[in-house]
């Protein structure tokens, strides 16, 4: 059955799977003449990568630029035009459909890597050749995933898929034996809602140039060992790694930010797999740069930088599978799916890990390694040792969110193994960090006051009036955030102790002006800052919203964190937290409801208003996703309340309606019901389906009356449907929240072409409600401000390292 | 002994830890029997929602508590009691996950419910399409 259809688009879409083949080749090409250059020393070859290297640039953004054309043209024949985006969608939302799906990230993943491909090209010299096969490598295997080649004859084992399919292949639908398809299917099925955010707009891109940084010192380190040359590149690594550490945690703080403001997690942090996912790399690459930095110091300590950055890189590989592959199921409230690349996710994994297994065995012979032991005063060994405890933390978090990998392998040999994640994520995560943490903690602090090699005997003084200082100030947070666990009360003072005793590092800095020397302290600042943000918000959060209706619950309520649900019913005050809360009205903004909350603080005595505003809590409804709960959050400078929808009633639930009233109506027409007027303006033959009736299989004819009620001095519209599949009648009513109205059609008379309806009110004027979650999280900010440091510091770092590369050459 | 000595198998040690601590520390994947013969332990249980039966909501008297019937892939049967708000929507799931533990004979107490959305939803979409007038 051969159909010539009409309408579509396919030479773009032809121009991008050119690109994609060229990517491709080009990269196979490249690692090819950068391999024969490595190993030659040919400076013939050399040039020949380059050139396969920029042909493999070329085609990456070629493929940008038209999957960017497609999206923007909403060429719905594409179908991942179809799947990620509509027409509704506002133009800074078309950058996200880019890496909504998984096809487009991992073409922002390999975009990255040939921006820092770029850099290498033009920078790095003598390492040009080794690293660049080790980067054109990963870039082969990254430009596979968007091949879509049909290699084995099963459409279900392809070789990556390709972004530029056609919606026609890749479903099947009645409406494809039509040529003129297309004039029908005339919108996509847009942005998933919780992605609509402008979190999502930002945190991708930086998230994946975090993801990508990884990857150069992971080059270096194989190039080093193939060449048996592993000292020469440390320099050169080193601000990559600093900036590696900087961008891959902001990628996190913002994760955990979007995940805050935008989702209704309740918090910025849960242990949820993903976010583990990212955090583990972002641990072991912290760990190999300390270590880096210990090297260069002191000549000890390489092998384990190398091992600890080679792992961060790994890590990212292995997180990739974790996340995309499917394999953590039911493990999250992420719905992860496979997404048909787990297998070259898995080989794109192994293959990097038996190559740099080979690797160390080539090299491993050339790797120095003095044997001396390391006083008790030196700086090296304790920084050596919180690297150790960042790898162990991040080897805990990693094992646990790895618990569906290991019912596969262990489930191998053992049948009907299946081990179910910790039941109270929070608690098993907590239980071993916040330890974790204080050592990390102490550590931060007391590393600073020792010296390289060996410190003087006065330093242990110094420690102790440092430790001294940060008592009274750890106090004072103590106190004020009134913490009482003995284990968060260890960590709040290991916490101002690290602040204490970097601040006193920092001093001298800024002193003689030297102040690019202090990124490193500002970065601990940061830590340490995050560190009691996060405990005092948290271990400190307070639901607020706790039911106070004065209704006896009953035995079941022993476990009070249970019951943090208040109900609002429309327009009547409840008091709540020390405010007295009112849900005034909701309102309808294309995809999102809002719902306007008033909050009221009252003068115990005088009764009188002390303070007053507004929060708009928003949700989404679609069928997709249920009900996706936006927060709406007050931020002050100490505590932010965080307010969100857990529950709202849908259409039929709201209220009982009184008795409808029928009218006969004609176009044009004025009437009047109760204390309203209406014009009846006119007939819709082609409205939007609704939601409920597109799963009706028959074909489908609706017709809408579109009418306006006016009612003092404000017009309201209402439309209600009138809706013929196959041999069935269906007459959903339309609704009018602000009105309490409803109203549907009865019958359509044909001959005299009048139409009659039903119109109802509703008994009780105010029994739409919503349900609400509300809760406290003090000092927040501190966190938010340490993650910046954190960033701020790294980059600082990053600065000085390659500072020091231009003036010793 | 020297000082590397001591950190390799300080860390070997708390890895060990580590690993055993995880696993006592899992869950387990359990149809209702298990949890009704081991009352007060937390499970998880994977099942569908019965919607002949009845959902309790009633937030007016008390938005903290919603219960619903499910069975699981034994088809055994349970009263779930969530004591949270009612997931909106959950009547769409096409596959729950409730984890928690079992009151009694034929009540389940969740502290968690994660919904499985069905997937089969964007085709119909296309099919919808198909159905609609011409514009």
């Amino acid at each position: 059955m051969d159909v010539v259809y009409t309408g579509e688009h396919l030479f773009v879409g032809n121009l991008g799977y050119f690109f994609v083949s060229l990517s491709f080749g080009a990269a196979i090409f490249a690692f090819i003449a950068y391999l024969i250059a490595t190993i030659t020393h040919e400076a013939s070859w050399k040039k020949l990568g380059r050139i396969g290297f920029f042909a493999h640039l070329t085609g990456v953004v070629g493929i940008l630029v038209v999957l960017g054309c497609l999206i923007s043209h909403h060429y719905y024949e594409y179908f991942y035009v179809w799947d990620h985006s509509s027409n509704s969608l506002p133009a800074a939302y078309m950058l996200a459909c880019f890496w909504e799906g998984q096809e487009g990230s991992f073409l922002l993943w390999t975009f990255w890597h040939v921006v820092l491909g770029s850099i290498l090209v033009w920078k790095a010299k003598d390492w040009e050749s080794p690293v660049m096969a080790v980067i054109v490598l990963a870039q082969v295997m990254l430009s596979a995933m968007l091949l879509g080649l049909d290699l084995w004859g099963d459409e279900m084992k392809e070789l990556g898929m390709n972004p530029f399919r056609l919606l026609r292949t890749e479903m099947e639908a009645p409406i494809f034996n039509q040529a003129n398809y297309l004039t029908k299917l005339t919108d996509g099925t847009g942005l998933n809602p919780l992605l609509q955010n402008y979190w999502n707009v930002i945190h991708p891109p930086v998230l994946f140039l975090g993801f990508a940084l990884t990857i150069v010192p992971f080059a270096y380190i194989m190039a080093g060992l193939f060449t048996k040359n592993n000292t020469g590149w440390v320099k050169a690594v080193m601000p990559w790694t600093a900036v590696t550490v900087g961008v891959l945690g902001l990628g996190i703080l913002m994760g955990g930010a979007w995940a805050y403001e935008a989702l209704s997690f309740g918090g910025f942090w849960a242990w949820d797999p993903v976010e583990n996912a990212v955090l583990v790399p972002w641990l072991v690459a912290a760990a190999g740069l300390h270590t880096l930095v210990i090297f260069k110091n002191t000549g000890k300590a390489l092998l384990s930088a190398m091992l600890m950055l080679a792992a961060a890189f790994i890590l990212i590989l292995y997180s990739t599978f974790l996340t995309r592959s499917g394999i953590l199921g039911d493990t999250s409230v992420h719905s992860f799916t496979d997404l048909g690349l787990s297998g070259q996710l898995l080989l794109f994994l192994l293959m990097f890990v038996v190559l740099f297994a080979i690797a160390l065995l080539v090299g491993y012979k050339h790797i120095p390694r003095p044997k001396t032991e390391d006083a008790l005063t030196s700086r090296e060994l304790w920084m050596l040792v919180g690297s150790i405890v960042l790898i162990v933390s991040a080897f805990q978090v990693i094992f646990s969110t790895s618990i569906p990998v290991l019912n596969k392998v262990i489930g191998f040999f053992v049948s009907n193994f299946n081990m179910a994640p910790p039941t109270n994520p929070v608690a098993h995560y907590n239980r071993f960090q916040i330890p974790f943490a204080i050592l990390v903690a102490l550590l931060t602090a007391g590393g600073q006051y020792f010296k390289y090699r060996k410190s003087p005997d006065k330093v242990w003084k110094k420690l102790l009036t440092g430790f001294l200082i940060s008592l009274p100030i750890a106090v004072i947070f103590i106190l004020g955030a009134q913490v009482y666990d003995a284990l968060l009360l260890v960590l709040l003072i290991a916490s101002v102790f690290t602040i204490v005793g970097n601040v006193q590092m920092l001093l001298p800095y800024f002193k003689s002006g030297k102040w690019r020397f202090g990124g490193a302290s500002i970065a601990h600042i940061g830590i340490g800052l995050i560190f009691i943000g996060a405990l005092i918000s948290n271990g400190k959060r307070q639901v607020v919203s706790r039911n106070n209706a004065g209704i006896d619950f009953g035995e079941n309520y022993t476990d009070e964190e249970k019951v943090v649900n208040v109900m609002l019913p429309k327009g009547k005050p409840i008091p709540m937290g020390g405010y007295l809360i009112t849900y005034l009205t909701d309102s309808f903004v294309e995809p999102n409801h809002y719902y306007k909350v008033e909050y009221k603080k009252l003068d115990a005595e005088t009764g009188k208003t002390v303070d007053r505003f507004f929060l708009y809590p928003k949700a989404q409804i679609s069928e997709q996703m249920g009900l996706a709960s936006d927060p709406s959050i007050l931020r002050n400078f100490g505590w932010d309340l965080y307010t969100h929808v857990t529950s709202v009633p849908t259409g039929e639930e709201k209220g009982e309606w009184e008795d409808a009233e029928n009218y006969t109506v004609s176009i044009g027409d004025t009437l009047k019901y109760r204390d309203m007027e209406f014009i009846v303006r006119m007939i819709n033959l082609s409205p939007p389906i609704p939601e409920a009736y597109k799963e009706v299989k028959d074909s489908l004819y609706a017709t809408t009356l579109e009418m306006s009620f006016f009612k003092d001095g404000k017009e309201y519209n209402i439309s209600p449907y009138f809706i013929i599949s196959g041999s069935k009648l269906f007459r959903p009513a339309a609704y009018n929240d602000d009105l309490g109205l409803r109203a549907f059609f009865v019958n359509i008379n044909r001959d005299t072409k009048d139409f009659e309806i039903a119109l109802a009110l509703k008994n009780d004027p105010s029994p739409d409600y919503i349900i609400m979650k509300a809760m406290v999280f003090p000092m927040i900010n501190l966190l938010w401000l340490g993650c910046i440091l954190l960033f701020i510091g790294s980059i600082m770092a990053a600065y000085r390292r390659v500072l020091e590369l231009k003036s010793k050459p | 002994m020297k000082k590397s000595g001591i950190i390799a198998l300080l860390v070997i040690a708390v890895a060990v830890a580590i690993m055993i601590a995880t696993f006592s520390d899992t869950s387990s994947y359990v149809t209702f029997k298990t949890a009704t013969d081991n009352p007060g332990v937390e499970f998880h249980v994977v099942g569908k929602l019965l919607l002949d039966k009845p959902q309790d909501y009633n937030p007016e008297k008390d938005p903290n508590y919603f219960t619903f019937y499910m069975t699981d892939s034994t088809q055994n049967e349970m009263k779930i009691i969530f004591h949270d708000a009612k997931p909106t929507d959950i009547e769409r799931s096409e596959k729950v996950v409730v984890i928690g533990k079992a009151l009694n004979d034929s009540e389940f107490e969740a502290s968690k419910i994660l919904q499985k959305c069905p997937s089969k939803y964007k085709n119909e979409q296309v099919v919808a399409a198909e159905n609609a007038e011409p514009q």
